[in-house]
């Protein structure tokens, strides 16, 4: 199968335009006179954008998302790196502990919502910011470990001992080694927990509370409701935007090949 | 047994020694990597661990730099048993085979890095670094990264930052082994000068018998977790106590020998109908037995045919290698001897006939005794 044969180019076109398709729909509505979402849009507007910014709800909801993601992103980080390491070091136990904290990776989102918001509430922890961060990071975590390890693996020990070797302790070897080092992985872990959390719908659903709910989890329950309205289609468009832009940033912090690189490989 | 004998002549030999390992061992998964050893070290001595991979000389010496622990057995330096010490707190300067340079770390960073968290001034770190810098000949070279540097470079600034800090024991694990020839050579010659300048006790860990030789005052060979021999680069090569040592360092000819007479310290054998004395304390072997010869190379003579003072043999190789050649030869029962003669003399032919002699100061006796051809490996 010859990768240059214009057929063969012709499918891979295809397959892009099929996966792309959704998201320059959207965009191109989100421009439209209309108040409903129409395809091809008629006219060209730029106020739904603009309106964005008095609807309350979305405001509120861009807020909560975020902070959620960056807490999110911080556990996932500082509890995948350590698993990471511990993978690096453990050589009996390595597949079964590399399968357990993988796991959630591998189960559907609403089985996982489901059971969280049933445990949640038998040990009396109430829906909203807590129970959604700690949701958010048992699924970005994974993330975050696959990727440091991937970088892990390729760090010689022979650095950190070192470092011991010549008088630092383990904290500060971590500190002056290790991180330092692990840094594509921490960084690139780091973006994949962040729009991970930021984009999830189905769990922060699940465990969203009134006043309490992630950006996505509201514009799906909108639609739900009232049928799509061209606002919806203004901030998911800004929603595209933004997670370009994140990922555009990290490339350029890190470069998308080791990035890519780093999660592509699971050990 | 003729190994203890060596041992406990070495340990008493040594006055105050500033390394002492007692019964150390230590085993990985079943396995006993490290079997009973028993060392010491002296102050400003340079101790080569010679052996084959597996032999168990790096997990000897990652014992020492704490970065692992023994099973059983003691370690003693200066006196104090060190064993549960941290590796960061015994003050020894290790060098890492592939030499770990930290590589997000200048060359002075990397350098520096030991006295950094000693919490020395900037100033006397600045000027510490620039003198070790100056000692492994690399001035200049603050401001480089590890991966803009030659391995040779490289391994000179890992030279560096182990000894910048003063260490009280140096510890280099095959640090010459990542080298070119010719490299390897120059650094064997700045090692030296240096571990000899700074009066420096340094371990060494290698599997290269010409660099043990070439570096150490002694040389421990090693096998399968045992020393099997210690003493200085000359005793272990002309004298070696038994055939793992004969064959591992430099080639050996290894021939049966009929012992014929036995007097106090002296033996008469009969290698292929030559007979000759030899002298050795060895008290296992009796008359009549067979025991094992060992004879380098250089110190076999070879002689026009028919000459009587050797024993007969014909030519079944000979290699020009330059500054000398090596003859194979073989004796009508199948033994084989390789003999290195000098390459401006006339060059041999296969199936000539020569008379090869062997002395009695040239050869050694092993500890172990054979019935059957020993084999023989060019190393």
């Amino acid at each position: 199968m010859n990768i240059d044969h214009p057929a063969f180019r012709a499918v891979i076109v295809a397959i892009f335009a099929f996966i792309l398709a959704p998201i320059v729909v959207v965009i191109a509505a989100s421009v439209s006179t209309t108040n409903y979402v129409s395809f091809p849009p008629s006219g060209f507007t730029l106020r739904w954008f603009v309106e964005l910014v008095t609807i309350q709800i979305y405001v509120d909801a861009l807020q909560y998302s975020f902070v959620v993601a960056v807490i999110t992103t911080l556990i996932s980080l500082a509890v995948g790196t350590w698993v990471a390491l511990l993978l690096r070091s453990t050589q009996k136990g390595r597949a079964l502990l590399q399968t357990l904290f993988l796991s959630p990776i591998l189960l559907p989102e609403i089985a996982l919502g489901i059971g969280l918001l049933q445990y949640f509430s038998m040990i009396g922890f109430v829906r909203g910011m807590i129970a959604t961060i700690l949701a958010h990071s048992i699924i970005c975590t994974p993330y975050v470990i696959r990727s440091v390890a991937a970088v892990a693996t390729r760090l010689k020990v022979s650095l950190e001992e070192s470092a011991l070797v010549l008088g630092a302790r383990p904290l500060r070897v971590l500190r002056d080694v290790t991180i330092p080092l692990l840094k594509p992985g921490l960084i690139g872990g780091a973006v994949m927990a962040f729009l991970i959390s930021f984009d999830n719908v189905t769990i922060s659903m699940f465990l969203a509370a009134p006043g309490a709910i992630t950006l996505p989890a509201l514009l799906f329950n909108q639609a739900a409701e009232s049928g799509l309205n061209t606002s919806l289609a203004a901030i998911s468009a800004l929603l595209v935007f933004f997670t370009i832009a994140v990922i555009v940033l990290m490339s350029w912090l890190v470069g998308l090949d080791k990035f890519f690189a780093a999660t592509a490989s699971s050990k | 047994m003729l190994m203890s004998e060596n041992q406990t002549q070495m340990l008493s030999a040594i006055p105050r020694p500033y390394l002492e390992l007692r019964s150390v061992t230590k085993s990985y998964g079943g396995t006993l990597a490290v079997n009973d050893i028993n060392l010491s070290v002296a102050e400003g001595e340079c101790l080569s661990l010679l052996g084959p991979s597996g032999c168990g000389k790096t997990t000897l010496l990652r014992l020492i730099a704490g970065l692992a622990e023994a099973d059983a057995g003691d370690i003693i330096c200066g006196g104090k048993r060190i064993d549960g010490i941290k590796p960061y707190a015994r003050g020894f300067g290790v060098v890492f085979q592939d030499y770990a340079l930290f590589p997000h770390m200048t060359v002075a960073k990397n350098i520096g890095y030991g006295l950094k968290i000693r919490k020395y001034p900037t100033a006397q770190i600045q000027s510490d670094v620039a003198n070790a810098l100056a000692k492994v000949g690399l001035t200049g070279m603050e401001d480089r990264y590890p991966h803009q540097l030659s391995g040779g470079q490289q391994q000179r600034v890992a030279l560096a930052r182990a000894i910048v800090t003063e260490p009280t024991l140096l510890l280099l694990d095959e640090p010459l082994g990542a080298l070119d020839k010719n490299l390897r050579e120059d650094m064997q010659v700045e090692l030296r000068a240096i571990q000899r300048r700074l009066g420096l006790t340094t371990i060494l860990v290698t599997h290269d018998q010409e660099e043990a030789m070439t570096l150490s005052d002694r040389v421990a060979v090693m096998s399968r977790g045992r020393i099997e021999q210690i003493g200085t680069p000359r005793d272990v090569y002309q004298r070696p106590s038994n055939s793992f040592v004969a064959k591992f360092l430099g080639t050996s000819n290894l021939l049966n020998a009929k012992i014929l007479a036995k007097e106090t310290g002296n033996l008469i054998l009969d290698v292929q109908g030559l007979q000759f004395h030899i002298a050795t304390e060895s008290e296992f072997a009796q008359q009549g037995d067979t025991v094992t010869v060992s004879i380098r190379p250089e110190s076999v003579k070879v002689a026009a045919a028919g000459d009587p003072r050797g024993f007969r043999a014909y030519v079944v190789g000979y290699l020009f290698q330059g500054h000398r050649a090596l003859a194979v030869f073989r004796t009508s029962d199948g033994a084989e001897i390789r003999a290195f003669i000098s390459s401006t003399s006339q060059a041999l032919s296969e199936g000539d006939e020569v008379s090869v002699q062997l002395t009695g100061e040239a050869c050694v006796v092993l500890a172990e005794t054979t019935s059957d051809m020993p084999e023989q490996k060019m190393r």
